[in-house]
């Protein structure tokens, strides 16, 4: 295997997948001996009453392009793909995606939740990131909270009376 | 909306974006471009290693 970091910066609009969800997604390399892309797929899911904004690592076959794996939640595929100097750059894009999400569907509600438990120290910047660009975007942090069962954080953003994502 | 239904949510998302119609994807054809421009540096450096076992 030679995967190779290369952050993709010009991500493509949304696109709908068969089951409706609002994706953006964006290189963060490559391996041409495996034939598959590493992909950061930026995903609002509808669901119900609300959207489910849900970020995570994909492969993405080269031969066949619809062909992608299910997202990866292990904090094994962050330290595999992207380089800890490079973790920066790719939340920006990430930031970047969000935004393109919410100017293309601008949801009532949004859901978020942490993919690991007890939300460790070094990833709490990040969701304090998405949540300064949606507050930023016309929404307010309904709730935040842990659940002790799951062990997650859960929120839920509410976008604000008369706010609508440019 | 209430804790449980939040979580509710977060988990049927969940498994939708894990399933295997997800993966079945329509649009985004600007991407697919990009990534066939990936897929064409192979031949090169397969063309470049060919060169190199050539006798002299």
């Amino acid at each position: 295997m030679t995967y190779r970091y290369d952050l993709e910066t010009d991500a493509d609009p949304p696109f709908t997948d068969a089951l409706g969800t609002q994706i953006v997604e964006f290189a963060v390399g490559y391996d041409l001996d495996e034939d598959k892309a590493v992909l950061m797929s930026v995903m609002l899911v509808p669901i119900g009453e609300a959207h489910d904004l849900r970020f995570r690592y994909r492969e993405q076959d080269l031969s066949k392009d619809w062909k992608v794996s299910a997202p990866d939640y292990s904090r094994e595929a962050v330290k595999k793909y992207v380089p800890k100097k490079n973790r920066f750059e790719v939340l920006t894009q990430l930031l970047r995606a969000v935004l393109a999400l919410l100017g293309a569907v601008s949801p009532e509600n949004i859901t978020m939740e942490t993919f690991t438990l007890n939300l460790p120290e070094e990833a709490g910047p990040k969701y304090h990131a998405i949540r300064s660009v949606l507050e930023a975007d016309g929404y307010r942090t309904e709730q935040h909270f842990r659940d002790e069962t799951t062990g997650k954080d859960y929120w839920l953003f509410k976008r604000r009376a008369g706010e609508y994502a440019d | 909306m209430t804790r449980t239904r939040i979580i509710e949510i977060t988990e049927e998302a969940a498994r939708r974006v894990s399933s295997e119609g997800a993966a079945k994807r329509s649009g985004g054809e600007k991407h697919v471009v990009r990534l066939a421009q990936l897929k064409k540096q192979r031949p090169e450096a397969e063309s470049r290693d060919t060169r190199v076992s050539l006798p002299a």
